[in-house]
């Protein structure tokens, strides 16, 4: 594991110094948190909540911030994944995330609004359907490398009572192109570029939306609750493909239609239900805990549904061209359930009246939703122990218009315990495994704006001088 | 084995129905102008220098739908052309984040449509389409900026982003049945946006923003195909889903007590555009020629756009009132389409309306606005040769609605 450990960071520093000239940093993850801080708790403190991290974790967070909140952050997630002792082929992960968090009033009621984006190797996703034959980690290989874009508005009604609600969006393919006119066959020497064909293109990316919602509220003062709900991420692909014209084999003109449709899921995140809590038994010293339930049973399949229709006039049964196929629909995922417990420790060390840093800590474990027994899939996962350390630092009023300046750095080590299952996909049942490690670091600039007019304040203070 | 691969690539995006009839319900209601006006949120589309001055902390929400009544005469038959209804939801936030002597804002603002991010909508050369009215209304906008502004400078930046879309297909036929696999990435699409401010004589503001090309592509390969054991050529499917040229608007306002009258106008660089759609088959260097002919270039015009607008505020006390109006012409970058291509478009009068009405901020500090936007298709006639004529009219009706809540 070490040797793994030492590849990964390399590649994680590889990875970093790859991306130094890009404008910024960090990710908003749908597995583990947006931003450097929670990355450093194992997400553990949806409790405490007041940055950009609040419009993912927990939305009734973000009336808490102390004021316009603007900040960038980068992650970068290597793994080394293995199945069957074949290293997976997933690749490193660089993750730029952007948060926005206004506050204000309504009535002297608090409330604010807050947005949070990661942009996973500056893409919006990058997808793919897969063979159920094909060894797959089901839940590293679509979903980290899915756009996170959310939108969230929070109310403070009480005093120690506040809630969220906000939209996340991930987006949806559903197109067809079609192709018409004389495809010539090809003979060897080029004839099949006399062919005359036009095309069409009918394509919607459509903007699939889950909610996400959240509570807080303090009981007494150490104590801080929090409950916040996220319903399932899922993203569509449907593709049609039509081909409709002649046929040019030599002399010999065919009229074909050849059309396919592919349709699946290809990412997928179950909807979650999270309950936190933090204590400050000491004025700089959180702990955090929470609860996650992620009800994976409710994901159909990963794989993809294909089906092919020919209609042409040649005679059947001259083998020129196949039949048609409906296809079949494919196999069902069969995952279970999981919880997930996090803990996390946080302390505050003062450097003087305006600054301070912090060290964290994080634990989580993470039990696999996929089964052990596959008949039809092979589907490769394991129990997960994650490992979170970080550190802050905090400058308040650093100059104007700053009102406060947060630079938060994270290490996670996602240790990956080998795991046996057994799998029917090449109709005899064989043995397989899966073990690996993933490693992120991320870092996270935060800087809040003063709401006050610094030349009203001072022409304030003269007034009252 | 029936094998068919196709490699999709590349489809980005456009911000286009803020381009096509104006940014928000004030937006609207004054026929597209606002470069020089504080817009709140909305500034990051029009003129990003305009956040320099926003004062307070802007929530903001709205509907847009947009109806098309457009008809195609033939010959002396008339159809109706099927344009589906384009509605949008708005949501954006503008704050300032510094105040005093030298300020500074951020906005951020994205309409989009309800069910979807971006409609490509790409038909058969020849069949007729109006890609810059009914086309331009199926997308996403979003934009994001930074303004600053020292005295009665103003300057901004900010940027337009949308998506993009590359993939793979591969549709694979064997006795035991078909499987297909289809990979994509969606890549962010940007157009960066950049103006300025200048407020003179504490009445007079004159601004000028440039936005830049927003493109919308596909292109998808399909490579190797096979139908059985017959080879066909590598298939080309490319072309355009959404675009926006380069735009500069240049905008001088004046303020008198509640009247404030706008006058604006917009060049729109569309001799840049190359084409909707590109070749299926894409031929080799090594052949002079293939089966399968390049399109030809659009040739489309620049175009220059004038608009007038004005807005008169009442305070009636506890309540603001704001009434609006403005005009727009819209020349086509089109030329007569007297080929097989059929790429309609017509002048477009553009005639708006708008009020908003504002409580106090002691009360409860919300204002809600309302839009609407009429633009009339002048009648345009195609000759199609051999005494075949076709002829385009049509309207185009918006309504927006809006509500801006300080924070």
């Amino acid at each position: 594991m070490r040797a793994r450990v030492a590849a990964l960071l390399g590649a994680s520093l590889s990875g970093a110094l790859t991306l130094a000239t890009l404008p910024a940093v960090a990710s908003p993850s749908t597995q583990r948190g947006f931003g450097a801080r929670a990355g450093s708790l194992a997400a553990a403190n949806g409790a405490d909540l007041d940055d950009a991290s609040a419009v993912v974790g927990n939305p009734s967070g973000i009336s808490h911030a102390p004021g316009t909140l603007v900040s960038v952050g980068y992650e970068n997630h290597a793994s080394s994944l293995e199945h069957d002792g074949a290293e997976a082929p997933l690749e490193t992960i660089q993750t730029v995330e952007v948060g926005l968090v206004v506050p204000g009033e309504i009535l002297t009621i608090p409330v604010g609004f807050g947005l949070a984006l990661a942009l996973p190797d500056g893409r919006f996703s990058k997808l793919r359907q897969v063979e159920p034959t094909e060894p797959y980690f089901v839940l590293d290989d679509a979903v980290p490398r899915l756009l996170d874009l959310a939108v969230g508005v929070a109310v403070e009604p009480l005093s120690r009572l506040s809630l969220g609600g906000g939209v996340g969006f991930v987006s949806s393919l559903e197109g067809a192109f079609r192709i018409r006119g004389t495809a010539a066959s090809a003979d060897g020497m080029g004839a099949e570029y006399d062919s005359s064909l036009t095309h069409s293109v009918d394509a919607d990316l459509l903007s699939s939306r889950y909610p996400i919602l959240g509570l807080g509220y303090v009981p007494v003062d150490p104590i801080s609750l929090g409950l916040s709900y996220r319903g399932a991420v899922k993203v569509n692909q449907r593709i049609e493909g039509t081909l409709n014209g002649d046929l040019a084999i030599g002399p010999l003109a065919v009229p074909v239609t050849y059309a396919f449709t592919t349709d699946a899921i290809v990412a997928y995140s179950p909807p979650e239900l999270a309950l936190s809590a933090t204590v400050r038994p000491l004025e700089r010293l959180a702990l955090h805990a929470s609860l996650l339930f992620r009800r994976y049973s409710t994901f159909p399949s990963p794989y993809t549904r294909t089906a092919s229709r020919l209609v042409t006039n040649l005679p059947p049964g001259l083998g020129l061209l196949p039949p048609d196929d409906p296809g079949t629909p494919p196999p069902p995922a069969r995952f279970r359930d999981r919880f997930v417990p996090r803990v996390g420790l946080e302390r505050e060390f003062g450097l003087g009246p305006a600054s301070s840093i912090a060290a964290r800590g994080g634990y989580a474990y993470e039990h696999s939703p996929v089964p052990v027994s596959q008949r039809e899939t092979l589907l490769f996962d394991m129990n997960r122990h994650v490992f979170a350390l970080g550190g802050g630092l905090r400058l308040r009023r650093p100059l104007q218009p700053f009102a406060e300046l947060r630079l938060d750095l994270a290490v996670e080590l996602v240790h990956g315990a080998r795991r046996a299952f057994e799998s029917g996909v090449t109709r005899e049942p064989t043995r397989h495994r899966a073990e690996g490690d993933l490693l992120a670091l991320g870092a996270t600039l935060g800087v809040f704006f003063d709401d006050d007019d610094p030349d009203q304040a001072s022409a304030g203070a003269a007034g009252a001088r | 084995v029936v094998g068919l691969v196709a490699l999709l690539a590349a489809t980005p995006v456009g911000a286009t129905p803020a381009e096509l009839v104006g940014a928000g319900a004030e937006g609207v209601a004054l026929a597209g102008s606002g470069t020089s006006l504080d817009m709140g949120p909305h500034a990051a589309l029009l003129n990003p220098a305009g956040l320099g001055s926003q004062e307070d902390k802007e929530l903001a929400f709205g509907f847009r739908a947009t109806r098309f009544s457009l008809s195609i005469e033939r010959d002396g038959t008339t159809t109706r052309y099927p344009a589906d209804l384009s509605n949008g939801l708005t949501l954006g936030v503008a704050a300032p984040l510094s105040r005093g002597r030298f300020k500074t804002g951020i906005g951020l603002i994205a309409e989009t449509p309800p069910n979807f991010v971006v409609r490509a909508e790409v038909p058969f050369d020849g069949t007729p389409t109006f890609p810059l009215v009914s086309g331009r209304a199926q997308s996403l906008d979003f934009g994001a900026g930074l303004g600053f502004r020292l005295g009665g400078l103003s300057v901004g930046a900010g940027v337009r982003a949308l998506a993009a879309l590359a993939g793979r297909v591969a549709v694979v036929q064997d006795p035991a049945g078909p499987s297909g696999a289809v990979g994509t990435r969606l890549l962010p699409a940007w157009a960066p946006t950049a103006g300025l401010r200048l407020d003179f004589h504490t009445r007079w503001r004159l601004a000028a923003s440039i936005r830049g090309v927003l493109r919308a592509d596909f292109d998808a390969e399909v490579a190797s195909a096979r139908l059985g054991p017959i080879s066909v050529v590598p298939l080309n499917i490319e072309g355009v889903a959404a675009y926006e040229p380069l735009k500069i608007d240049a905008e001088v306002s004046e303020r008198r007590g509640g009247l404030e009258v706008l006058a604006g106008v917009r060049y729109e660089r569309w001799s840049a555009f190359d084409g909707w759609v590109g070749p299926t088959v894409v031929c080799p260097p090594s052949r002079g020629s293939c089966g399968t002919a390049p399109p030809t270039r659009p040739d489309y015009r620049d175009v220059v756009s004038p608009r007038v607008a004005g807005s008169y505020e009442l305070r009636l006390e506890p309540v603001t009132l704001a009434v609006r109006a403005g005009y727009t012409f819209a020349p086509s970058p089109i030329p007569e389409q007297k080929g097989v291509k059929n790429e309609l478009d017509a002048w477009r009068h553009g005639f708006a309306l708008g009020y908003s009405v504002a409580l106090p901020k002691d009360c409860f500090p919300i204002r809600l606005d309302a839009a609407y936007r009429l633009d009339l298709l002048a009648p345009r006639t195609h000759d199609k040769g051999g005494g075949s004529r076709l002829t385009t009219r049509g309207t185009m009706q918006t309504v927006v609605f809006g509500a801006g809540v300080n924070l």
